[in-house]
């Protein structure tokens, strides 16, 4: 087995067998199947290339190129935390993937349980809810997520229990000598009739060194649940991101996916909304910001599996410098999903010449009575909106930056809980805008 | 111009295609089998058979080379799998490569021909005149075809233009040919068009000289010493600076043909201030209901605009094969220069159709426009595949798509995949898709004012494919028409 691991394998990135890793949990059939089956399928199908359709945008060599190694330690980052805006939330820490009590919240809402998820895997709870919501076509390095299972949270909420405040899920990563790689897996399962706000964020303290963070969250809503996840991925400019976010939703729900692109150098996300159940809406709105030589792929898919579902996706990109942005938006409507409404969206900002965007908007669609429409654009600011900022006297470059601010401030209105949504607007003004304009908004 | 239409009674600018007996059916084929076997090669390709075809033809040495070329590349490639499509793995050594043209039999008159056949021709108002040339039957005086053809070819002489098949071009304008053939779609483009370049059976050359405007339509039915092309056509067609020239391909009449896979390459190269426009009714046998037989049609078209303002445009009704493997592309290489792509492509029964375009803008101030309609109904899945690409150096350009499915009835499908890149801040990109239904209160509507059923969907499919009808020559609209309507008989309800 060693040797076969060794062939398809390049150095960077070590299956637990390899690294000689207890697994939390090991021991049970039904988590060592898991386990197992996915370091098998990692092993078939290889890190991705180029040649693979849904990587040909996506150069992975760079990575390939690290050395990472899993990293165990845990330090105390409440200082760099402190950072963060400070809002009321139920805050939830994992640094370097493992779920950090000392940083964390000791106070849990009631209706709420929240646990790590090494600790959750003592017993069979989690047997046949871990690893449910993947999709088929998923890629390798969700399969080394799940070889793992190492660590994360699981987020249980209670039928019919509405949190008021937003649960907070931070991913940190630390300093260390080497090229490190963290697997968190987070599990979020929403009772009955529940509702909450969930936010992840990823953030760096002190990590200079090149990172991996590969991620994933499942998402499963029970009936009449109504769920609004938040991803704000802040990680340091020269990481590595690569996350999954898989939502099951059941009859009546409705889950709103926000995915907020900010740092990293290569990232990578993968959105599944798999509507299982009729009457549900599944919403996704993203924002990318590319500078520099950042490359971000986003690749999502709503999966019409019912009758009478909804769902809206809204997608928009800003790129400057030598930055590319991918996104990749499918709708599949299976058959007798009849009665169902998709509309997608997904426009791009050209702010340099060496920036490039490339959209794959996709339809796959089965059933007849459906009203299913996407659009795509890419271009630049409209130069009629910029002559009327310039003929009330106000500068081009302060109108362009302007427009921009406009432009992306669409997918941040759509932020339902306030605090991120201010805590994000003041940001991208304080990036996008002059001072001077500043001063007005202030 | 005009004299020429009127000369032609008959709408359809049918191709002669001597295979059409077949679509009559099996039942009486075997008494019109003539003694083919002496000059048809044993199924297999190899270097031999690729040595064989340039033989039988006499071909130069340069064309061997091509060919030769060509199959080396192919016997190193795979056939692709991503198209939506699904059919049983085809069997290339299964295949004859060569076979000489076939003597049409000739027929007493038209009670010999199928009655369903004829029952469709009526529908489509295809002239008795045209329905005897199809089948061969015997014509009287006052239509007689070679004449008219005789006409046109002088008509074109005088303009300069040529039109040819490839095969006696290669011998009459070599020069031409070399400087040509491959330079738009290479030998190693895709897998079929490898095959193609190897083993092209025969085609149209259409050469127009500088400064010239084509004096009529040009279609393959005016061709003369029409053989048949078999199944690896190729065409090509150059325009020179500021010509212009508007090419049909195809017709609406129904065609069988018991080569069931078809590997086509149309290469269009247009000079400065040139347009070619190049449109295609394509109705091939697609199968019976239950998707047995019927056509593979993997087809590579592809044009070149390579002057400043150049301008290509391909209109394409698809509703025949049983597969239906086709991305006419547009490569605006000079400044100004235009690309369109106007379609519809109808899917019934079990028949899968994968098409759509590519835009590669490279020039300056380059535009292209694509608007694709998908109707499909029973079993039949529709897939528009397209590429928008906007190369670094491509300041201003300009794209608009929009792809809009029709769907009849609950099994069927669409599907949309376009690709969009672009690396020039300039570039202005639009796609926009939509999938629905006919509304009930469209259909209400209709009825109420006394139409039936299948006259109101029809109105609204009509009404639906509109925006590429009126890119078609005027004549070829109205067939066109008439064609959907046939295809989707039986479609509603």
């Amino acid at each position: 087995m060693t040797a076969a691991f060794k062939q398809t394998m390049t150095n960077a990135l070590l299956l637990p067998q390899e690294a000689n890793i207890t697994l939390p949990g090991a021991g049970q059939a039904w988590l060592d199947k898991l386990r197992s089956t996915a370091a098998e399928q990692f092993i078939k199908s290889g890190l991705p290339t180029v040649r693979d359709e849904e990587w040909r945008y996506t150069d992975i060599r760079k990575l390939k190129r690290q050395q990472f190694s899993v990293q165990f330690n845990s330090p105390d980052v409440r200082a760099a935390l402190n950072d963060l805006i400070d809002y009321d939330v139920t805050r939830i820490v994992l640094v370097n993937g493992l779920f950090s009590p000392t940083n964390s919240t000791d106070k849990v809402p009631a209706g709420v349980s929240i646990q790590s998820l090494a600790i959750t895997l003592a017993d069979d709870s989690l047997q046949g809810l871990l690893g449910s919501t993947l999709p088929s076509d998923r890629h390798a390095f969700i399969d080394l997520n799940t070889a793992y299972c190492f660590d994360g949270v699981v987020i249980k909420i209670a039928d019919k229990a509405v949190l008021e405040k937003p649960i907070e899920i931070v991913h940190v990563t630390t300093g260390a000598d080497n090229a490190t790689v963290s697997h968190a897996r987070n599990l979020i399962v929403a009772g009955k009739l529940s509702e909450a706000h969930i936010i992840e964020r990823s953030i760096s303290v002190g990590a200079d060194n090149a990172y991996l963070n590969n991620t994933v969250t499942e998402v499963i809503a029970h009936d009449g649940a109504k769920l609004e996840h938040y991803k704000v991925q802040d990680d340091a400019e020269h990481a590595f991101h690569i996350g999954g976010v898989f939502i099951n939703q059941s009859r009546d729900t409705s889950v709103i996916n926000h995915n907020i692109a900010i740092g990293g150098s290569l990232v990578r996300n993968d959105i599944y909304s798999n509507l299982l159940g009729t009457g549900s809406h599944g919403g996704m709105n993203g924002l990318v910001l590319g500078k520099d030589s950042q490359h971000v792929h986003n690749h999502t898919e709503v999966a019409h599996r019912v009758p009478h579902c909804t769902s809206d996706e809204f997608y928009k990109t800003v790129l400057d410098d030598k930055s590319r942005a991918i996104f990749r938006g499918r709708i599949i409507v299976a058959q007798d999903a009849q009665q169902t409404d998709a509309e997608q969206r997904n426009d791009n900002l050209l702010l340099s010449s060496d920036a490039e965007a490339d959209s794959k908007p996709q339809l796959e669609i089965y059933a007849d009575d459906v009203i299913c429409s996407h659009g795509a654009t890419i271009g630049q600011l409209d130069p009629k909106s910029l002559f009327y900022f310039q003929s009330r006297g106000i500068k081009k470059e302060d109108a362009r930056r302007l427009l921009t601010f406009a432009f992306v401030n669409e997918v941040v209105d759509r932020i339902s809980f306030e605090p991120l949504r201010d805590e994000l607007t003041q940001r991208f003004l304080g990036e996008l805008l002059p001072d001077s304009i500043q001063e007005v908004f202030a | 111009m005009t004299t020429v239409k009127e000369l032609s009674p008959a709408p359809t600018k049918a191709e002669l295609n001597p295979e059409l007996d077949n679509l009559v059916g099996r039942e009486y084929k075997e008494g019109f089998v003539t003694d083919i076997e002496s000059d048809t090669f044993p199924p297999g390709l190899d270097e031999s058979v690729v040595r064989g075809i340039s033989a039988k033809k006499g071909e130069p040495e340069f064309m061997l080379e091509y060919r030769l070329e060509a199959f080396r590349k192919w016997q190193q490639m795979e056939e692709p799998d991503w198209a939506q499509v699904d059919y049983p793995k085809i069997d290339f050594q299964a295949i004859s490569y060569y076979s000489a043209p076939k003597e049409m039999p000739t027929l007493n008159s038209l009670d010999e021909v199928d009655p369903k056949l004829l029952e469709t021709y009526e529908k489509l108002g295809i002239s008795l005149d045209e329905q005897k040339i199809m089948h061969n039957v015997a014509v009287d005086v006052v239509f007689d075809s070679v004449s008219v053809r005789t006409t046109f070819q002088e008509t074109l002489k005088e303009a300069g233009v040529i039109f040819m098949p490839i095969s006696e071009a290669v011998h009459e304008h070599p020069e031409l040919i070399k400087q040509y053939l491959g330079s738009v779609v290479p030998t190693q483009d895709n897998y079929y068009a490898a095959l193609n370049a190897a083993v092209f059976s025969d085609g149209s050359f259409v050469f127009i000289p500088k400064g010239v405007r084509c004096p009529m339509e040009l279609s393959t039915y005016f061709r003369i010493n029409e053989t048949n092309t078999g199944q690896f056509e190729r065409t090509l067609i150059v325009a020179e600076d500021g010509a212009y020239v508007s090419y049909l391909e195809g017709c609406t009449a129904p065609q069988r043909d018991e080569n069931q896979l078809h590997a086509a390459v149309v290469e269009l190269y247009v000079h400065k201030d040139a347009e070619i426009k190049y449109s295609t009714v394509q109705n091939w046998y697609p199968g019976d209901e239950f998707g047995n037989g019927g056509i593979y049609n993997f087809v590579t078209k592809r044009g070149l605009c390579k002057g400043e303002n150049a301008k290509i445009s391909w209109t394409q009704v698809e509703t025949g094969s049983a597969i239906t493997w086709k991305y006419p592309s547009c490569v605006l290489e000079g400044d100004n220069s235009v690309g369109e792509f106007y379609s519809v492509a109808l899917t019934h029964n079990t028949q899968p159709a994968d098409t759509g375009t590519k835009m590669i803008h490279i020039g300056k101030n380059t535009r292209s426009t694509i608007i694709s309609k998908g109707i499909s109904a029973g079993q039949g899945q529709n897939t528009y595949r397209g590429l928008v690409k906007v190369l670094k150096g491509a300041d201003n350009a300009r794209n608009f798509s929009q792809c809009d499915s029709l769907l009849m009835g609950d099994r069927c499908g669409a599907h949309t995949f376009p690709y969009i890149e672009a690396k020039n801040p300039t570039a202005n990109i639009e796609h926009e898709a939509t999938t629905s239904k006919i509304s009930d209160d469209q259909l209400f509507y209709l009825r109420q004012r006394g139409l039936d059923e299948e006259s109101a969907v029809s109105t609204i499919v009509n009404g639906f494919c509109k925006d590429v009808f009126r890119e078609l020559p005027m004549e070829f609209a109205v067939e066109a028409q008439k064609l959907l309507e046939v295809s989707l008989e039986g479609a509603v309800g």
